[in-house]
């Protein structure tokens, strides 16, 4: 991951015209971003517009833009209404429901081979109850774990208020402590692993 | 750090903590060390600690989507914003031919595709362009190379882990790709060398011109940092760092800093097909359309070269240049074809 300072030593140079800045904020930020949208569709040609649509405006917007949060955050925040825009738009073509949408939420886990039997049933039914949650507070949950943004950051990113964002995530995060009731799985054999 | 906040905290409350979460993304020897005073402090909460450190990683046991078009939707938007996209006139693109070693590889592929391959890796590629003609070179790892007029790029197609090197003959303006991204430990092929001559001009990632005519090399700094090493056969290399602004000049074997822009990103007015000089003399400046353009200059007095032009001159044309000058120096300017001839 980018440290903060040369995340904001790139942002001021892009802002002054820096193409190379420009350049390496998109490198740096390519791969996050198509993975972040990725979890909103799996209609990859859209994805690669949003992107595209995201940077095209970044630069001729470059001289009106202040100082975000982080770059990270305002990078997720605007490729996030990128792409509703453009599913709001589909939508309306295919779906014959007005109002209110919710866009869906979802991740995809690794295949991973646990040898514990115990752990990878544990593994198993944490799956099975991220799947189980709205779709907003998954991508909460994928903000804050995967990306590792604060409060105010998902806040932002995904236009409500921190007390909100808090709530929202307090929600997923009892469903998921509830996975240990009656289970005394690492009981201190995982700790510091 | 606090730990009394620690002694009662369930599953979600721990997720919920900054502290917590960041350890265990990022985990720090300082932060591995306070989670386990934690534990010792409190040893009813080392099964929630370990719990909720386990949570976080098998949640993000993810699979990534990779998009294979990250090269791809770049040229898309430099096509729409890039600086080339934005000058004056749309500079005409390097063609990309295939490489005759590769041509001969597709035919030859039961045969020896390895071998091939090697052989295409290898070759040297040379770009030229003919008098008055621009032409823009992307090199393997992006980096790209406007060469100006009666100019030559040399560079080897397949870079891989080693040194990326250009000899540069003529002009040329580099935007240099930065690979890397630790300054403490760089690698091989995150370097990038541009051979003129006995200079070489060692780069991370930036942006400057080079102009190498006449055995005399000129290197002018627009964004980031460059380091020039001269090399003689005999007595010890010398070297120098530019900042941006600073126009270096190595000639009869010594390396000066000869100035000071402030406006270096001027350096590649040429590249946007502008002429721009700054108190240039009238020698200087016809000269320059001499070695990029083909032009043929006579004087009839040979003072005349030595007219000082104060100020800049910013213009898009070899029409437009010739009637300034003649203007601001009152003197008379014919030209005929590729003939100029200065009264």
């Amino acid at each position: 991951m980018l440290p903060p300072d040369e995340e904001l030593r790139l942002w001021n140079l892009f802002k002054q015209d820096d193409w190379q800045a420009y350049t390496a904020l998109y490198n740096y930020y390519f791969k996050l971003l198509n993975n972040y949208g990725h979890k909103f569709t799996r209609d990859v040609a859209l994805i690669a517009d949003a992107v595209q649509d995201l940077f095209i405006k970044l630069w001729t917007t470059r001289q009106t833009l202040g100082n975000p949060l982080s770059v990270k955050n305002y990078l997720f925040k605007a490729l996030r209404s990128i792409i509703f825009r453009k599913l709001h738009v589909r939508s309306r073509f295919t779906s014959v429901d007005e109002g209110a949408e919710d866009f869906p939420f979802e991740v995809s886990f690794d295949q991973a081979v646990i040898e514990d039997e115990e752990e990878r049933a544990l593994q198993h039914k944490m799956r099975a109850v991220i799947g189980t949650l709205p779709a907003r507070q998954q991508e909460i949950v994928f903000l804050r774990f995967y990306e590792g943004f604060s409060y105010p950051e998902i806040a932002d990113i995904m236009d409500i208020t921190v007390a909100s964002t808090y709530k929202l995530l307090y929600k997923a995060l009892n469903k998921l402590e509830e996975l240990f009731k009656g289970s005394s799985a690492f009981g201190s054999s995982l700790f510091g692993k | 750090m606090d730990l009394t906040k620690y002694a009662s905290l369930t599953i979600a409350e721990l997720l919920e903590d900054d502290a917590f979460v960041k350890s265990v993304l990022e985990p720090t020897a300082e932060s591995v060390l306070f989670w386990q005073r934690v534990g010792e402090y409190y040893p009813a909460q080392q099964a929630t600690i370990a719990q909720a450190t386990w949570l976080l990683r098998a949640y993000r046991t993810q699979a990534t989507f990779e998009s294979p078009q990250q090269a791809e939707i770049w040229q898309r938007i430099e096509a729409e914003v890039g600086p080339a996209a934005t000058g004056p006139l749309v500079l005409p693109r390097a063609t990309r031919r295939w490489p005759r070693a590769l041509r001969l590889a597709a035919a030859l592929v039961p045969l020896g595709l390895a071998g091939s391959l090697a052989v295409w890796y290898n070759q040297e590629q040379r770009v030229e362009t003919a008098f008055g003609e621009l032409k823009t070179v992307d090199l393997p790892d992006g980096t790209q190379v406007v060469l100006n007029g009666n100019s030559a790029l040399t560079y080897h197609r397949g870079w891989g882990q080693n040194v990326r090197e250009a000899w540069l003959q003529g002009e040329g303006f580099f935007k240099v790709v930065h690979l890397n991204q630790d300054s403490t430990h760089i690698r091989p092929g995150e370097r990038f060398v541009v051979h003129c001559n006995n200079l070489n001009i060692e780069v991370l990632g930036t942006t400057f011109n080079v102009m190498n005519r006449h055995a005399d090399v000129r290197v002018g700094l627009v964004t980031g940092k460059v380091r020039l090493t001269a090399t003689t056969p005999t007595g010890p290399a010398t070297s120098l760092v530019l900042a941006p602004g600073e126009v270096a000049e190595y000639a009869a074997k010594s390396l000066v800093l000869t100035d000071k822009l402030t406006h270096p990103e001027k350096l590649a007015s040429w590249s946007k097909r502008q002429f721009v000089f700054r108190n240039g003399t009238l020698g200087d400046i016809l000269k320059s359309l001499e070695d990029t353009h083909g032009y043929r200059v006579r004087y009839t007095h040979a003072a005349a070269r030595q007219l000082k032009i104060e100020g800049d001159i910013n213009v898009a044309s070899v029409q437009e240049l010739l009637q300034t000058i003649s203007t601001i120096l009152h003197v008379s300017i014919y030209q005929n074809g590729k003939q100029i001839i200065v009264n």
